[in-house]
């Protein structure tokens, strides 16, 4: 360690730290909860406001047209409102995947748990610009892609998964996986609202090489169409703005 | 293509702990070290839909703790935050005033070079990334931080 890292090392060492995700999610989710003077007295109020908030069941929520990730205050608003793509279970954990077309990010997905016990908190969510879904005004100007993908690795609620839309000619997704495996998935379709699009959904292999947030090379989504034509293509490593060419997966 | 919830809650849970020590270093406080990591991640699960994945992830959030550190510094009397004060030292720490006294004539861009280098273990092209510079400047950066640092070590504790 040099002299530097020695100082560096005084001025902030390692502490124990206590994780808080809860907080986190609550202030993300409502500005109000953001004064600090506040927050060590309500800490424990936040915490049960936040737990009883997603205890409410998704159908529930889907009635009073209240999704989830309604309450994330910054969430792309819907040009149309969201509906269920796809219903399926993974290794007995049913999940359902839900659209809509955003008025500045483009399609947002989202796939969450299932079921009278299902909570928001199992959930994700992801938006990008996709061809095949009608750009706003507003729409942000990357460019439109042929394939995107949400992804998590295994929690308590869901096994560890992929989804996507992927431009409507692809029938087949193939998932080729850092560990070296590919999965071979169908696409499917879904309400003509959500644009013209198909979607894949799979569940990933235990140890599948593909932790949350670290990507390596060989991760690559191809999208094709009946023939075995490539028609939709990503590289995240080497994707210019979220784009790869068609090329990159030949 | 943004990131998922899941994605930023799996930083939180494995990198939370340096996260802390870069918000220490920024603002000298704990309390507010840890306000500033909670507001960071908060940040950037509201803002997530503009993270383009042209970068890692970790970049991207490290921005967003170190603007919320920022945030905190720039208003001490509403979060009760002396930032980089001397006398919040206790008595063991004697050399501590003298490394943050070091570390505070460094330039703003050096400071969070070298806390993103050392924290976070940060590679040159996510410390450019987070700090919006280009990758061919960090090595030059973190090289004058180096000697600036060690520098007026000297001259503080001499």
């Amino acid at each position: 360690m040099t002299f530097a890292d020695n100082a560096l090392d005084r001025l902030a060492p390692a502490t124990p730290w206590e994780p808080d995700w809860s907080d986190v999610l609550a202030r993300a989710g409502d500005r109000r909860l953001l004064s600090r003077r506040l927050l060590t007295k309500r800490r424990l109020l936040i915490a049960l406001a936040v737990l009883a908030a997603f205890a409410v069941p998704l159908a529930a929520l889907a009635a009073a047209k209240d999704w989830w990730f309604f309450r994330f205050g910054d969430f792309p608003r819907p040009v149309r409102a969201p509906v269920v793509v796809k219903e399926g279970v993974w290794s007995g954990h049913p999940w359902e995947l839900i659209a809509y077309p955003s008025t500045t990010d483009g399609l947002c997905l989202a796939v969450a748990p299932k079921g009278a016990q299902a909570r928001g908190d199992g959930a994700a969510m992801s938006c990008a610009p996709q061809i095949g879904v009608a750009r706003t005004p507003e729409t942000k100007a990357s460019p439109d892609m042929t394939i995107t993908f949400l992804t998590s690795s295994a929690g308590d609620r869901l096994p560890g998964y992929i989804v996507g839309p992927v431009v409507e000619d692809a029938a087949t997704v193939v998932i080729r996986l850092d560990a070296g495996t590919a999965l071979r998935v169908p696409t499917f379709g879904g309400p003509s609202s959500v644009g013209h699009v198909r979607f894949y959904a799979s569940e990933l292999p235990a140890n599948g090489g593909l932790p949350p947030g670290l990507f390596g090379r060989r991760f690559r989504l191809t999208g094709l169409d009946r023939g075995g034509n490539v028609v939709a293509c990503l590289v995240p490593a080497t994707a210019v703005d979220g784009v790869s060419p068609l090329s990159a997966c030949r | 293509m943004d990131a998922s919830l899941a994605e930023i809650e799996a930083v939180y849970r494995t990198r939370g702990a340096d996260f802390v020590r870069l918000a220490l270093a920024r603002t000298g406080d704990a309390e507010a070290a840890r306000d500033a990591v909670q507001e960071g991640f908060a940040r950037a699960i509201r803002g997530r839909w503009s993270y383009r994945r042209t970068g890692s992830l970790e970049a991207w959030i490290a921005r967003c703790v170190l603007n919320a550190a920022h945030d905190l510094v720039r208003r001490p009397t509403a979060a009760g935050v002396v930032p980089n004060a001397d006398d919040s030292a206790s008595a063991d720490e004697v050399d501590a005033p003298a490394v943050r006294a070091a570390i505070r004539r460094l330039p703003q861009r050096q400071r969070d070079a070298l806390f993103l280098r050392f924290y976070l273990g940060f590679d040159y092209a996510e410390i450019a990334a987070t700090l919006g510079i280009a990758v061919g400047t960090v090595s030059a950066t973190l090289h004058a931080a180096r000697a600036s640092l060690a520098d007026n070590l000297q001259e503080v504790a001499g």
